[in-house]
């Protein structure tokens, strides 16, 4: 039986990195210690990391500790309006995305939609104000424009 | 007289009317994200960085500090007025603030906070300007070999000194380092782990990792604790502690100074070792240690003091040597980078002035912030009340445009989402995300300090150990990661961590 779920996750994160690191970085040339090529550096931390990560799930296996954590899918919302404001921000312009980035994201946490509208319009305002005229920075609020 | 030239050097540099503004505006925004909960002083800079990259170089990290000494002293805010800490190094806070909050206290709490503060920053400023010149004359002498053992011997520091579990973090380090070799190897050309994105050819900024490990993971993180905290937010009023509580703290704050100030300069010491160290040798030999935790005002103000001296004195590693100690220093090694500024030694006798008048604005933005504070701390507890389910849409809207404001390119608004899931994921699993953005800055940099190291040595891995001061540095790391595996240090640090 699995003692520490999630030191034992952890674990099986850090080999996993340290072996993806390895196989992606497969022809990168190493060289050698006197003349060290690209592959050196990276190819030695991703066998260090994949000792850690080695002795950590077997930590986890045997000393007791936290469990797996449970994941809430409501903390994805604010990730997933960020990457809505990052698709939208060209065909949308600033305004339409950072609306689209204040709605996904106000459904995390007591949605209420008059709420969440006069967020939007308040924050269009405040870019405007301090970012594009304050700041001048080059914003295009509107699409095309 | 050395001393006093170069510090009038320094104050006439950051005298200067559009300093003392870029200061003032850094600590007053600094302070306005600090309050907001859930939001500690990386994310703060991350934030707010992108704002001052027009700047002239000297200005930008002037107003960087001032952001980021606002940010800390926010935070207590927070910590005091809502028992929510907004990093680590002002957990230790809530517990004797917010009970003093809660009798009433809450004023005298943020009062002497920002008067220990200020005390706790003019001497340690000071040391700054005394020490820091040494270490870097020191540091000059430095060769690649010595360089590569002080960043093990700082990561292991990093490593030893935080919180949490020793084996995760130093994954996390291993992690961030690879993490920062990613886009065209400096002396190949080669690219590495670019994946066929164009826009990795240059690397990732340390904004946009910052940006994603710190902020968007901690609103992430935020939203998962679904019960809503108490809140006690009473009329905040006497904000001026009597002369008797002035008595009170006085030893307080000068121990915390001293604790302060030493554990700034470590690695991975600063803010966060300095505030528990104070509070819990304040507890060990207080006359009726029962107080504690039940609003003494000792356990205020000598942590208070602690973290803004370690605060001060994190900066001499970072100036003298080039080796960021924490989180919000990393992000000021990226800035001086960005500003075309190679941080080392060399910064002193290269860039005079900008040294000079960073640490004289260190000393002018704690005299701002104690000014600042005290008159518009009503508006900082109004910013407390909004409720965080509208805090956190804008919060997040101001992160996305600090990411696109760089070149306008929506690639770093798509990497910050996913560091910030790799963030959160990370949390929740234990692993902490400052040695991760530790190993990411200083990656480039090791990897560059080995090659040279064995080029000159001929390939022979022993120039680390035969070289005096490289030995000393690498002794004292694996003394470091031994005596933490001893059981016996690690009941202890888990007694000092738990407060």
């Amino acid at each position: 039986m699995i003692k520490s779920g999630q030191d034992f996750l952890a674990g099986l994160l850090f080999l996993a990195m340290g072996v993806f690191i390895l196989i992606t970085g497969w022809d990168l040339p190493v060289g050698t210690a006197r003349r060290m090529l690209q592959g050196y550096f990276p190819s030695l931390v991703a066998w260090l990391l994949c000792l850690v990560g080695a002795i950590l799930s077997v930590k986890g296996v045997i000393t007791p500790g936290a469990p797996v954590p449970r994941f809430a899918i409501r903390s994805m919302l604010p990730l997933i309006a960020v990457v809505a404001f990052g698709l939208l921000l060209r065909p949308a312009g600033l305004a339409g995305a950072v609306t689209v980035l204040i709605f996904i994201s106000s459904f995390g946490l007591s949605f209420r939609f008059l709420d969440a509208l006069a967020l939007s319009i308040f924050m269009i305002i405040f870019i405007w104000l301090v970012f594009v005229k304050g700041l001048g920075l080059p914003l295009h609020l509107w699409p095309g424009l | 007289m050395d001393l006093f030239n170069n510090l009038v050097m320094g104050f006439s540099t950051a005298a200067t009317a559009s300093n003392l503004m870029y200061c003032f505006i850094g600590v007053t925004l600094g302070t306005l994200i600090g309050v907001l909960p859930g939001i500690g002083p990386s994310a703060t800079l991350a934030m707010l960085l992108p704002m001052t990259f027009g700047l002239p170089a000297t200005t930008s990290l002037i107003m960087l500090a001032g952001i980021f000494y606002g940010a800390q002293y926010g935070g207590s805010t927070t910590a005091i007025l809502v028992n929510l800490p907004g990093e680590a190094s002002s957990a230790v806070t809530t517990l004797d603030g917010y009970q003093m909050a809660r009798q009433g206290r809450g004023g005298v709490a943020l009062g002497v906070s920002a008067i220990g503060s200020f005390f706790g920053g003019t001497i340690a400023t000071i040391f700054v300007a005394l020490f820091a010149p040494f270490l870097a004359s020191v540091a000059l002498s430095f060769g690649p070999a010595e360089y590569f053992s002080l960043m093990i011997f700082g990561l292991i520091g990093a490593v030893v000194l935080a919180s949490g579990s020793i084996l995760k973090a130093i994954g996390m380090i291993l992690f961030g380092l690879v993490t920062g070799l990613v886009g065209t190897d400096v002396q190949t050309n080669a690219l590495r782990f670019t994946f066929g994105f164009d826009d990795l050819f240059d690397g990732m900024d340390v904004v946009v990792v910052a940006m994603g490990i710190f902020a968007f993971s901690e609103i992430a993180m935020n939203l998962d604790i679904s019960e809503q905290r108490e809140r006690f937010l009473s009329k905040v009023k006497g904000l001026y502690p009597t002369w008797q509580e002035i008595k009170q703290v006085l030893a307080p704050c000068t121990r915390g100074t001293i604790i302060g100030t030493i554990l700034g300069v470590l690695p991975g010491g600063g803010p966060l070792l300095a505030s528990f160290s104070a509070y819990t040798i304040e507890k060990k030999i207080a006359m009726e240690p029962g107080r504690f935790g039940h609003g003494a005002i000792e356990g205020v103000a000598a942590p208070e003091t602690a973290n803004n001296a370690a605060a001060q004195t994190s900066f001499i590693p970072l100036l003298t040597l080039g080796i960021p100690t924490s989180g919000a220093m990393a992000l000021m090694l990226g800035a001086m980078i960005l500003q075309g500024i190679s941080p080392g030694p060399l910064v002193m006798t290269n860039v005079p002035d900008l040294f000079w008048g960073m640490i004289a604005s260190m000393w002018i933005g704690n005299g701002m912030l104690l000014i600042l504070n005290l008159p518009l701390i009503g508006m900082w507890v109004k910013l407390l009340t909004v409720p965080y389910r509208l805090l956190f849409p804008a919060i997040l809207a101001f992160c996305c445009i600090g990411l696109i404001s760089f070149d306008n390119n929506t690639f770093d608004v798509f990497l910050g989402a996913a560091f910030g899931l790799l963030g959160y994921i990370m949390v929740k699993l234990g692993c902490e995300p400052t040695p991760f953005l530790l190993g990411f800055i200083l990656g480039p940099m090791m990897e560059e300090n080995l090659r040279r190291a064995l080029v000159m040595s001929r390939g022979d891995a022993t120039v680390f150990f035969t070289r005096p001061i490289s030995a000393v540095f690498i002794l004292l790391a694996a003394g470091l990661l031994i005596s933490v595996i001893l059981p016996s240090v690690q009941a202890r640090r888990k007694e000092a961590f738990s407060g």
